[in-house]
């Protein structure tokens, strides 16, 4: 009950940051577009995959990983992604500046993730983690995408309604009388569809380095005092894109780990292979970790399940370091929520 | 209370610029209203879509300020994001003469969060302004010009 509070209250916390408007607009999950995963969550090995993506970030992420019906290792939890420099005001004066001033488009591209799981191995507690993602660089950016903004700009600039009559009584200093309307814009998703599918095709790299710490709440209960350090690690992690839709991954990680006043530093290196498609998408990849001294086969197969939630089925002869057990074969689905794709 | 732009008599055409920032993308419908006595007419069209890069674009009415004096400007606009996360937009409309920015009783200004033109959907919103000419004696231009 008291972990439920705790997500609750990270809930509140972070989307109190996101409500200061209150129109809400649509968003669709759409599968075959490349979203990074959760640092808070990979921290906890609550994603699907172990090896990530190298990726910018895209939109804000909601993520509730769930993995039902697993042998060993129980998981439930939330992660909100987002932006901090924009979420705490940070302004570009246009897109110019996103794409000629590097450390702007650092900022734009930091991902901050705070999630609060459960699971099995401390099972009075909960576990709250923070973290962190930069994007160095990533070939694939659809911002760069000139023939977007001509798009956008023709789909806008076709769907623009005639200006009415002057009014006498024309509102606060001649401004938005009412609530401004919200216009369902012809051609402009398509726009971004196309978009999308020309930066599937594009071949290139991206990279992007991360850190992450987890702290478990003692009986559930978030204060200064209840906190104790459990993990804390950093990363890198790099993709090729291959233009058809298919990526290369590669990862290397530093992760410590305090259990019962014992400290396990390790090296976590893996690569992997991933396909994405319109229904389904298909990966697989390969971990060593320095402290277990194992080399892990996993693969992955994501699908739509509903509108924005997504299933995801992980199988292979490890889970990352929540299982304790080497070489046992393991199927664990995902459940995982996404707000961060377009309607149509 | 209306909001008033004041046009220098003595100076050239009127133009009127658009803007947005945080990479987002507008497009607007400008329209000129002459009143005859009992009906408001349109006597100009105008339209503009702000640069993708820039976020900007400067529309010419093609009007002397003798032609703008004591018309009605409307507008409507159609905004949204692009980048992911900066929902947030401040879209601005100014006038010149020339390369002077023109005054306004209020500054033109939206700031609201924008949805992100990947939902296919854009925010409109709308406005008017009116033309007042002033003419400033000659001295007056004399000392400014100092």
């Amino acid at each position: 009950m008291v972990k439920h509070v705790i997500t609750i209250l990270l809930c509140a916390f972070v989307s109190n940051i996101f409500c200061q408007d209150t129109t809400s607009y649509a968003y669709k999950f759409k599968l075959d577009y490349d979203i990074p995963e959760s640092p808070a969550l990979s921290i906890v090995d609550a994603n699907p995959a172990t090896v990530m993506r190298g990726s910018a970030a895209k939109e804000l992420a909601i993520n509730v990983a769930n993995n039902f019906i697993t042998q060993q290792a129980q998981q439930t939890g939330v992660a909100l992604d987002f932006n901090p420099f924009f979420a705490f005001g940070g302004r570009l004066k246009n897109l110019s500046e996103y794409k000629d001033k590097y450390f702007k488009r650092l900022l734009a591209n930091t991902q901050l993730s705070f999630a609060s799981t459960a699971i099995d191995m401390f099972p009075n507690d909960n576990l709250m983690s923070l973290g962190l993602r930069l994007t160095l660089f990533d070939a694939a950016d659809i911002l760069y995408d000139q023939k977007l903004g001509t798009d956008i700009q023709n789909a806008l600039g076709g769907a623009v309604s005639n200006p009415d009559q002057p009014v006498f009584d024309s509102g606060d200093n001649g401004l938005d009388p009412g609530e401004p309307q919200l216009v369902t814009v012809s051609g402009l998703a398509d726009a971004y569809l196309q978009a999308q599918a020309r930066v599937k095709e594009k071949k290139g790299g991206a990279l992007s380095i991360g850190v992450a710490t987890a702290q478990r709440a003692l009986g559930g209960i978030l204060s200064s005092d209840s906190l104790v350090n459990y993990r804390s690690q950093a990363w890198m992690a790099g993709q090729y894109n291959f233009g058809n839709g298919t990526n290369l991954l590669c990862m290397a990680m530093y992760r410590n780990t305090q259990m019962n006043d014992t400290s396990t530093d390790e090296i976590i290196v893996g690569a992997g292979i991933r396909s994405m498609g319109k229904v389904v998408n298909v990966g697989g990849e390969v971990v060593y970790s320095t402290e277990r001294d194992y080399i892990e086969i996993n693969g992955n197969v994501e699908t739509k399940l509903f509108s924005n939630v997504l299933l995801i089925v992980s199988f292979g002869n490890g889970s990352g370091m929540m299982m304790n057990e080497n070489n046992r074969l393991f199927v664990k689905p995902t459940l995982k929520y996404n707000i961060s794709q377009p309607t149509k | 209370m209306p909001n008033v732009c004041l046009v220098d008599a003595q100076k050239g055409n009127v133009s009127l610029k658009l803007n947005v920032d945080n990479g987002g993308q507008s497009a607007g419908k400008f329209w000129v209203w002459k009143h005859d006595g009992s009906n408001y007419n349109p006597i100009k069209k105008l339209s503009g879509q702000t640069d993708p890069n820039t976020g900007e674009v400067t529309v010419q009415t093609g009007l002397s300020p003798q032609d703008i004096e004591n018309t009605v400007m409307t507008w409507k606009l159609l905004s949204c994001a692009k980048i992911p996360s900066a929902d947030n937009l401040v879209i601005k409309i100014s006038f010149y003469q020339d390369t002077v920015k023109l005054k306004t009783t209020s500054d033109i200004r939206y700031a609201r969060d924008y949805p992100q033109c990947s939902t296919g959907q854009a925010l409109e919103n709308k406005g008017q302004v009116t033309f007042t000419l002033f003419d400033l004696p000659e001295t007056s231009r004399l000392w400014s010009s100092m």
